[in-house]
């Protein structure tokens, strides 16, 4: 059973376009969605949650497509966008009362006690909030609602480190029941290091993999040494290079270069900066 | 639907509570005072117009964004407004009548106050459902300019029309229509209220956010 499954989906603006996107979100995991700005990040969340109307493929939503019924789909999905876009004057005590009425599994005692965990006002305006209660707000509906697929479209970016890594611990305590599912989209790749089963690269509206982190690291290798060390490898086995005066660094296929050649684990984030590079 | 007219009483009485009072203090002109039909029709233009500053504020918010990840189809949020006009409408309709009531005991004068009501409240209707599609398609900046273009046009065609007829034509065939233009006007207010709801609803499943 997949959480999410994205079959072809093809969407273009006039000058960008996502090219046939596929990937597999198994229920239970964390699926990270990474690249730059403008890669297709936002636009493929869009797509998923039927904002923005495809031009091709097959978007299905915990095992039913997108476009039909999907409101019933909505009822066991939590999202935290870039922003929380509550109304401005509204309180987290009118908030529970507007989202009791949208859900009909909404946990109002849930909500309050994570109202009180994140140590937010109830009854001060949302305009007032700094951007980490804001976020915090927006988290807690999201988990106040027995979802089971949560959504994260860039929801800690602009967070300081410390409101970041609380906010990411609530979530794998969220993914401890084993049908929970997340995807989250963000260009802190550290945060989807720490919490992710796989991770997903988009780069200039392509899909560039999608892979099990763990598989990730052992399919690739770091090679640090002189450039000399790098010209005796096969050119397919280089997939990225960085370069400095005095040596180069190099993410390499492993299964491609020699077994007696010293590796290092590359990191997540190496992985991509590294790719990206091998790109351009 | 519930939990977003419940957003949108929050929004109302938080951020635009003034706007409520208005239109009350112009029926109470209008109902303490003769010839002074025109404050309440005023009042009924007014309370059709603060759905519409609902909806700016949503916009500023991103609201509608977010809204649209919840369990609400695009109906609900399109619908939910042309309630809340239809509600607030009928709303200081009933408050203008037992104004009219409390301050006027002539059996005559709630006659004609129930007649300026029931063209008030057709007035208010009909300028939401020309106001809603325009306001729904291209959101709110762009909708209000294509939607005072409109109006322009309407009320500039009115005039020449009125003007080749001449004063006193176009004022007897007024007169001459009258009676059947109260019974006409509220029917085509809401058929066209309807006809409104279903465009704005098929405009709304169309567009991207």
């Amino acid at each position: 059973m997949y959480a999410l499954e994205l079959t072809n989906v093809n969407k273009s603006y006039p000058g960008f376009q996502l090219h046939d996107l596929s990937l597999k979100l198994p229920a239970g995991c964390i699926l990270g969605l990474v690249g730059e700005n403008g890669a297709g990040k936002s636009t493929t969340i869009k797509l998923i949650l039927d904002m923005i109307r495809r031009d091709s493929g097959e978007i299905q939503v915990l095992g039913r497509d997108n476009r039909t019924d999907f409101s019933r789909t909505k009822e066991e999905l939590g999202v935290v966008l870039d922003e929380a876009y509550f109304p401005a004057g509204i309180t987290a005590r009118q908030v529970n009362a507007v989202m009791k009425n949208a859900y009909r599994r909404w946990k109002e005692e849930r909500f309050f006690e994570y109202i009180r965990r994140f140590s937010l006002p109830e009854n001060k305006s949302f305009k007032d909030f700094s951007r980490g209660m804001k976020m915090k707000l927006a988290i807690a509906v999201a988990l106040s609602h027995q979802a089971r697929l949560l959504i994260l479209d860039e929801a800690t970016s602009g967070l300081d480190p410390m409101v970041r890594d609380e906010i990411v611990d609530l979530f794998y305590e969220y993914t401890r029941e084993e049908d929970h599912s997340i995807l989250v989209s963000s260009h802190i790749i550290s945060d989807l290091e720490k919490l992710c089963d796989y991770i997903a690269f988009l780069h200039k509206g392509r899909l560039l993999f999608c892979e099990e982190k763990d598989r990730l690291k052992e399919h690739f290798g770091l090679l640090r040494g002189p450039r000399s060390l790098l010209d005796s490898l096969p050119p397919a086995a280089v997939r990225g290079i960085r370069q400095s005066d005095y040596a180069v660094e190099a993410l390499v296929e492993r299964c491609r270069v020699p077994a007696s050649l010293h590796l290092d684990t590359p990191t997540v984030e190496e992985i991509i900066l590294l790719l990206a590079k091998g790109e351009h | 639907m519930k939990g977003l007219l419940l957003k949108d009483w929050f929004v109302i009485w938080k951020q635009c509570r003034y706007l409520l009072f208005v239109p009350a203090v112009f029926l109470a002109v209008s109902a303490l005072s003769d010839d002074s039909q025109f404050f309440a029709i005023f009042a009924f233009l007014l309370s059709a117009m603060y759905p519409m500053t609902v909806m700016g504020l949503d916009e500023q918010s991103k609201w509608e964004r977010y809204a649209l990840t919840m369990p609400f189809r695009r109906r609900d949020l399109v619908l939910s407004k042309y309630l809340l006009s239809f509600c607030s409408l009928f709303l200081y309709g009933v408050l203008y009548l037992l104004l009219v009531l409390l301050f006027k005991h002539d059996p005559e004068a709630m006659k004609v106050s129930v007649m300026l009501t029931s063209v008030g409240i057709s007035i208010g209707i009909l300028y939401s459902a020309l106001a809603y599609p325009f306001l729904f398609k291209l959101g709110m900046e762009k909708g209000r300019i294509w939607y005072l273009i409109l109006i322009v046009v309407v009320c500039g065609n009115g005039a020449a029309l009125a003007a080749m007829l001449g004063d006193e034509i176009s004022l007897n065939l007024l007169l001459t229509w009258m009676d059947c233009l109260l019974l006409i006007l509220p029917l085509a207010a809401l058929s066209l209220f309807g006809l409104s709801a279903f465009l704005s609803i098929k405009l709304y499943e169309s567009r991207e956010f």
